[in-house]
């Protein structure tokens, strides 16, 4: 039974999860208890049976603790080891050793369970001895760790350590990989590109060779020839030179999107007038291919907020594409209002009857760098890039575009913005 | 010999392979283990010990332990342990005494054809 006037100070405890706990609770129990000035005798005993219990395969199998704690009657010291384990201990083994035994005791600091053996000190003094200095320095023993918590803390930071290394081995391996892989992108975006510019040197090659040629055809025989003999010629140079230009046009604005530098000019404009002025550009070119263009627009299409010339250059490419694939048939260019997560957006619908496209061959329709087909480019004319500027001055304009087609029936190309792309009044920005 | 540190049972694994290693080197007939640094042995450790004890006289050496501590002791008869056939004194010049007695003893047993066993 504990006495009533018994009161307690935590000095701390230690952990039994180790198979070794029993020879840190020896080190730090001897060294208490050699403060507490108990005799060299008594210490062996305390700290022998202490050791023994805490050998036990029910206390190795715990994760509980032992608790070493300062008990003060008033006028002497005394020692508490605190078995804090849910299992059963040998009560009558500790009662050979300690003064008194408690089982489960709820007095603060023990925790209720387990078994609490107390020790009186009889040559220390509570009042004489019971110093700050003798308190700090008695927590210092419990406190800090033994060379078997220690060498345990080594093993776990070594385990700690290698399992660092073997992450990070793994890491390296990973990043490695996709280093490599990143690598053969480049490599193969490379080669493309490669690819490109020898095939473009070739379409760049044939306007220049012909505006030189006849150039100097028409130097030989302009003194033979008579003015109006010059315009075939004249027209050759120039439908050369155009080719050529919108070549080195395309060019320079699918690299200037790549590197980012490409400019938007907001406006604010009406889209049925818009499509209007569209038709009526596009008109004698459908007409050059018996082709009939029909335009269907909403009256209250409503105003858009964007870079009104992109966007004309977007719907003009997919527009003479339909008119250069077809020969007497019918292209339509339809403009609705739509909802895209409860904003307006304005979607552009191109439907011809044309050659459609292969279904093989959908998956690189926007595709830069990569022809189509080379001899339906050769057939048509085209520099093979306009799908791909289009595709990504959408995406400037904030919008998508997508297309459908079956192979010898026809194609739609599909073509959807917000309705404010950009800021209210006209402004540059640099993307 | 002599313990003077903390027992481990890694170290007393040690001890008894350096012990057997020296007994087979040198033709020991007897040793005085000294225990008078130890003052912390559980009942584990001593089991561990006698043990060790064990093993050197069935290689025929005489073991004895002196200076076990007063508080080792005590602890030990309340743990009632087994002490089998130990010999054990107050402290290694009683320990030398013993062994000189027990050698003496043993010689004698062989000249009078008895078998004395270690």
């Amino acid at each position: 039974m504990e006495p009533a006037t018994l009161h307690y100070i935590d000095l701390g405890h230690v952990s039994l999860q180790l198979d070794s706990s029993y020879l840190a609770l020896r080190h730090k129990l001897k060294r208490v208890a050699d403060m507490l000035q108990f005799e060299e005798h008594t210490v062996s005993r305390l700290v022998g049976v202490c050791s023994e219990l805490c050998r036990l395969p029910v206390l190795r199998e715990s994760d509980k603790y032992v608790g070493i704690v300062l008990a003060n009657d008033g006028v002497s010291l005394g020692l508490v080891v605190d078995f804090a384990v849910d299992a059963r201990l040998p009560v009558e083994r500790l009662q050979l050793y300690f003064d008194e035994v408690w089982i489960g005791s709820k007095e603060e600091p023990f925790s209720g369970v387990g078994v609490q053996a107390y020790k009186r000190c009889p040559y220390v003094r509570a009042k004489q001895h019971m110093t700050g200095n003798l308190l700090h320095a008695l927590r210092d023993c419990v406190s800090d760790p033994s060379r078997e918590e220690l060498m345990s803390q080594l093993e776990r930071n070594n385990k700690e350590l290698a399992k660092q290394r073997d992450d990070l081995e793994q890491t390296v391996l990973v990043r490695t990989r996709e280093l490599q892989d990143a690598f053969e992108l480049a490599q193969s975006a490379n080669a493309a590109k490669s690819h490109f510019l020898a095939n473009m040197s070739h379409e760049l090659r044939t306007p220049l060779n012909a505006v030189i040629g006849y150039s100097g055809l028409l130097i030989e025989e302009l003194e033979e020839l008579e003015p109006q003999e010059c315009v075939g010629e004249l027209e050759k140079i120039l439908s050369a030179s155009r080719h050529l230009l919108q070549l080195i046009d395309g060019i320079l604005d699918l690299s200037k999107i790549e590197a980012g530098s490409m400019e938007l000019v907001v406006d604010r404009f009406e889209v049925p007038t818009f499509l209007f002025e569209l038709q009526m550009t596009m008109q004698p070119l459908f007409e050059k291919h018996a082709n009939q263009f029909e335009l269907q627009c909403e009256d209250d299409l409503g105003i858009l907020f964007t870079d009104s010339v992109k966007l004309r250059q977007c719907l003009l490419n997919l527009l003479s594409n339909a008119a250069k694939f077809a020969a007497n048939n019918r292209v339509v260019l339809r403009a609705f209002s739509s909802m895209e997560d409860g904003e307006p957006w304005i979607r552009f619908e191109v439907i011809d009857e044309g050659i459609g496209i292969p279904e093989a061959k959908m998956q690189h329709l926007f595709t830069a760098f990569e022809q189509l087909d080379p001899s339906t480019t050769r057939r048509f004319g085209g520099t093979g890039l306009g799908l791909a500027l289009t595709q990504r001055l959408v995406r400037l304009l904030g919008g998508y575009i997508s297309a459908e087609s079956e192979h010898g029936k026809g194609s739609t190309f599909s073509l959807s913005i917000p309705v404010m792309s950009g800021a209210y009044e006209p402004v540059s920005m640099e993307l | 010999m002599s313990i003077q540190v903390e027992l481990r049972p890694a170290m007393l694994e040690q001890f008894e392979s350096d012990l057997l290693a020296a007994l087979q080197k040198t033709g020991s007939r007897g040793m005085v283990l000294d225990m008078s640094g130890v003052s912390v042995l559980d009942k584990h450790d001593f089991a561990h010990l006698v043990r060790i004890l064990e093993t050197v006289k069935m290689m025929g050496v005489f073991p004895v332990i002196s200076g076990l501590q007063a508080g080792v002791v005590s602890y030990l008869i309340d743990a009632d342990v087994e002490w089998g056939e130990l010999h054990t004194c107050l402290h290694l010049d009683r320990g030398i005494e013993l062994l000189d007695r027990l050698l003496a003893d043993s010689v004698q047993a062989i000249g009078r054809g008895v078998s004395l066993e270690a």
